[in-house]
């Protein structure tokens, strides 16, 4: 096991190199540069000015060759400076970070609390009239677009009813955590929503599956009763397929948190990511790219850890 | 239904009785009976043999007495009785206490008929911690000893791996172990052997009747294979397309086979002295439920069928000896 | 046909064959955990029209040294020749005239055939393959292996799903025939059917074999079948060959004490009830580690420490011509 993580972070070490590289050629290649922006920002700029800065910022060298100062750069503790914000990039980075994962880690529990139990009561009954209201639910929760949905929560719940807040993270001033919390209230709602079906189609399936497998008529052979059967013998293994999801589509998730952030003007890196592509914000869109790679990273090496820990067939070498 | 003809034997000595047991598949083209009318005894420390092809009947029948038989099919008619109950009556809750107590199954395939993500030792305790209540370390103890009975070498090691770490024949012993750990009173085995190669057959069908011996456990034994029924079986029934065709003692149904199919397995049988020539066949196909042909099932492939066969299906009637068969034909 | 070789060769000659695969999943970082001697070292003959059969356990090489021979997988070592021709080392554009001339048959009639073809089309595949006939020939062949079949010309147009077992065995052997190979290897081709489908399919198999001259490598693990079947018995142990008679001298007097307990324990109709008796002990050994020596040593009820010491070649043994056995003690009387 400790020989499989080594060569798992090893490996995630790799993508992160290789994405790396590939974000800055890709960012590399977009039409325009800070300086154009400077330009059209400063009209009296001449093109020599222009051209210096593009020396001074290095912008006129080749593209490896830039990537290799960065990375030496990187490597070194200096991940740059993010000129929209005026800021060292960790340091806008951080607590936009930190905002996302509260808002996926929040949606995430939501999400299997509900989607998990809703669909193992649906595979217990397969086309019962409980396993249709489920399904309906859940392709609706798939089906609404999250933008359409998180909009509509603001008109309901912020502007007709004026219960919560519309956007932004606390009331000016600050009035603590219940305040914090009302502003989060919206956003959980509007990723769980748009999550949760997933959890329950795919929790359904592996369940139907599971179910279907010789070893539960022999559970059922000893005696075992509905509970038992279900808990103790096929809730484990119906687990393995759904864990594999949820990790892959935790990439998913952290996308679906762009929108959301950006209906809510919610500062996380959804937000982040979007305003300084937008904004030709290099050094911040490469980090910020980069941390969002990490994170999938490690949600599928947590994956494969459940994984192992649920399915004893697995032997990490 | 036919009324049950075994009235006439001494109902003292077994210890299940099945009669009239049907069981309906629903299907796209309609229902159709898997099992259609069985009828037999168990009795204690003997072995019924059931044997047939594919699609006769022979699972579901076995699977109809623990009312196990998988949707979309359902048992429509007959009864079981066994310790003074009808067993399709009872409540599911009541038949729960029945199932590994004092019925248990030893299923074919022991690769997949064990959960892998659970210890064999905790699976084999299960059924001790369902009926008996036993503590944890208690029921544990136990599957270690029933391990070492079944001849599974370091039991108390081995209690602690799971299925995929084990053989297939240490797995199907293990199976055996679960089934027995409550002493029940009956044992059904589906094709127990079939899976494994043919030395440890031969180990799996001695340790099966060594623990016939010792716990006096009635064995209904199904197999597709008649050698192997032969060798195990005390009483032999043969079904074919969800019907017993025929039911003797086996040496008898083995030497003299009354009903045409039972010859048909018998003589199409490679054995030793019939010599490399052309093998005795039986032509044509198994048939498929839904598209039975009148009167007798076997009437499309016997040699001996004519109108009368083709006009009504014979009822399974008494012969001398003991034995039944289901068919006008049938060689006194 | 090719021209035949000088007339005393047998059709198929293997020497010394050894087929090992790498253990384990492979990958970039998975370490090498050895290898799995499938095939170790095997030798016979096969000539024109013959049955030989490869009997064995599971994890004895059988299906893996078919497949060999049947040029699927490309030896580790040793030899095969197939009408006086070595096919090993040939590259796929010479082995092509000999890949025409072996043919398969594979146990299981459900996944073998292509399920999105119609049957006519699955049996003029191999036709097509090896360039053989114009569409209208190939027609017609296709109805005349039917007919041989035993398959109607209505039946050329429906689906694989829409036959049972044992008629889908028979398609199989119709595309197994259609380029008029000498030798057909037959994979455990009744094992999935039912008993009274089984002794149909071995009855074509041995009218086809009267009718065309064919050889058969027939792989099975029903002692039965074998007996009746073939002519003579190879008997596989962890991938070498044990003992190798005529069918009849292999049953009437084995030398080997594990084809001994492989009859024995071949349940029989007829023997009565069981009796515990002398059964094997034990489990088969995995290939990934075979125990030194003679590799039946630790479930033979005759070991002695030359047993766990080398392994015995297969030399003549039980008196007859072309008995062979590879047993240290294959010359005592059998206990």
């Amino acid at each position: 096991m400790t020989r499989f993580l080594a060569t798992r972070v090893a490996q995630s070490v790799i993508v992160l190199a290789l994405m790396s590289f590939a974000i800055y050629a890709l960012i590399g290649l977009m039409p325009g540069d800070p300086i154009d922006l400077m330009i059209s920002a400063d009209p009296k700029m001449t093109p020599e000015d222009a051209a210096r800065l593009r020396e001074l910022y290095g912008v006129d060298k080749p593209v490896v060759e830039r990537y290799a100062n960065w990375l030496m750069a990187a490597l070194g503790g200096d991940l740059g400076y993010s000129r929209l914000y005026a800021a060292p990039v960790l340091d806008v980075l951080l607590p936009a970070l930190g905002n996302t994962l509260i808002l996926l880690g929040l949606t995430l529990v939501l999400s299997l609390a509900i989607g998990l139990p809703a669909g193992v009561v649906a595979a217990l009954r397969p086309y019962s009239r409980t396993d249709y209201a489920i399904n309906l639910f859940a392709f609706a929760g798939i089906s609404v677009p999250a933008f359409w949905l998180g909009l509509l929560l603001i008109i309901v719940f912020a502007v007709i009813l004026g219960v919560l807040p519309a956007g932004g993270t606390e009331t000016v001033g600050g009035a603590g955590f219940w305040d914090q919390a009302k502003y989060l209230v919206l956003p959980v709602a509007n990723l769980t929503l748009a999550s949760v079906g997933g959890h329950t189609r795919y929790m359904r399936a592996a369940m139907m599956e599971t179910l279907r497998q010789d070893y539960i008529r022999t559970a059922r052979a000893k005696g075992a009763g509905r509970a038992r059967v279900v808990l103790g013998h096929a809730l484990r293994n119906a687990m393995i397929p759904v864990v594999t999801i949820i990790a892959l589509q935790f990439g998913y998730l952290f996308s679906g948190a762009l929108i959301t952030e950006t209906i809510f003007a919610y500062p996380g890196m959804g937000k982040l990511i979007f305003d300084s592509i937008m904004g030709n914000d290099f050094n911040l869109a490469l980090v910020a790219l980069l941390f969002a790679t990490l994170v999938t990273l490690i949600g599928n090496l947590l994956a494969d850890v459940t994984y192992a820990w649920l399915d004893p067939r697995i032997t990490y070498r | 239904m036919e009324p049950a003809p075994e009235s006439r034997e001494a109902p003292s000595d077994a210890i299940l009785e099945v009669r009239g047991l049907e069981v309906t598949f629903a299907t796209d083209r309609g229902a159709v009976k898997a099992a259609d009318g069985v009828s037999f005894d168990l009795k204690p420390g003997l072995t019924l043999g059931l044997v047939g092809e594919s699609g006769c009947g022979k699972t579901v029948t076995a699977l109809a007495l623990l009312r196990l038989v998988p949707p979309p099919g359902r048992i429509t008619g007959g009864r079981v009785l066994f310790g003074g109950d009808d067993l399709l009556a009872l409540s599911e809750r009541a038949m729960e206490d029945i199932r590994g107590k004092r019925i248990s199954m030893v299923f074919q395939e022991p690769t997949t008929a064990f959960n892998p993500v659970l210890t064999i030792g905790d699976q084999i305790a299960e059924a001790l911690v369902i009926h008996d209540g036993a503590g944890r370390a208690e029921a544990h103890a136990a599957a270690v000893g029933m391990l070492e009975k079944v001849g599974i070498p370091d039991p108390a090691e081995r209690a602690g791996t799971y299925p995929h770490q084990m053989s297939g024949g240490m797995r199907q012993r293990a199976m055996i172990a679960m089934a027995l750990i409550c002493r029940p009173d009956i044992l059904i085995a589906d094709e127990p052997t079939t899976a494994l190669d043919v030395t440890i057959q031969a180990q799996i069908l001695d340790l099966m009747g060594e623990m016939q011996r010792e716990f006096g456990v009635a064995i209904l034994f199904i197999s597709h294979d008649l050698a192997v029924i032969s060798e195990m079986a005390d009483e032999v029934m043969v079904m074919y397309a969800g019907r017993v065709v025929e039911r003797a003692p086996a040496d008898a149904l083995l030497a003299h086979p009354l009903h045409p199919y039972t010859q048909g397995l018998i003589e199409t049988l490679p054995r030793h002295g019939v010599g490399r020539g052309r093998l005795p066949a039986i032509p044509g196909t198994v048939p498929d439920l839904g598209a039975l042909p009148d009167g007798c099932r076997f009437s499309d492939r016997c040699p001996l069928a004519d109108d009368g066969c083709r006009a009504a299906e014979p009822p399974l009637t008494q012969a001398p000896g003991g034995r039944w068969v289901a068919c006008y034909k049938a060689a006194p | 046909m090719t021209a035949g070789p000088a007339p005393e060769a047998p059709l198929l000659e293997v020497r010394g064959l050894v087929k090992h695969f790498p253990a384990g999943g492979g990958g970039l970082f998975a370490a090498d955990t050895g290898t799995v001697r499938a095939v170790d070292g095997v030798s016979f003959r096969l000539g024109r029209g013959e049955t030989l059969a490869l009997v064995g356990e599971s994890g004895c090489g059988k299906t893996t040294l078919a497949r060999t021979v049947a040029l699927l997988y490309a030896p580790t070592a040793g030899s095969v020749r197939f009408q006086g021709r070595e096919l090993t080392g040939l590259g796929r554009r010479d082995l092509k005239p000999a890949r025409r001339r072996i043919q398969m048959i594979f146990q299981d009639p459900y996944s073998s055939l292509n399920p999105r073809l119609p049957v006519g089309a699955i049996i003029a595949e191999p036709l097509v393959i090896h360039g053989l006939g114009g569409r209208a020939e190939r027609r017609d062949r296709v109805a005349t292996l039917a007919r041989q079949v035993g398959l109607g010309a209505a039946d050329m147009d429906r689906y694989p799903h829409q036959f049972s077992g044992g008629q889908r065995q028979r398609i199989a052997i119709a595309r197994a025939l259609a380029v008029e190979p000498s030798l057909v290897i037959a994979d455990e081709p009744v094992s999935a059917l039912d008993v009274s489908i089984q002794s149909q399919v071995l009855n074509l198999m041995r009218d086809l074999q009267a009718a065309h001259g064919l050889a058969y490598l027939f792989i099975s693990h029903d002692l039965a079948v074998v007996r009746h079947f073939a002519d003579r018995v190879a008997v596989m142990y962890l991938g070498r060959i044990v003992e190798e008679a005529p069918a009849d001298a292999l049953f009437a007097n084995p030398r080997h004490p594990y084809t001994r307990a492989l009859i024995a324990a071949q349940p029989v109709v007829g023997r009565g009830k069981r009796r515990p008796g002398d059964v094997l002990r034990g489990d088969i050994p995995s290939p990934l580690r075979p125990p030194p020596g003679c590799a039946f040593h630790p479930r033979c009820p005759l070991a002695q420490d030359i047993c766990r010491q080398s392994a015995p070649a297969l030399e003549a043994a039980g008196g007859e011509a072309g008995h062979r056995a590879a047993c240290h003690f294959k010359d005592e009387a059998a206990p």
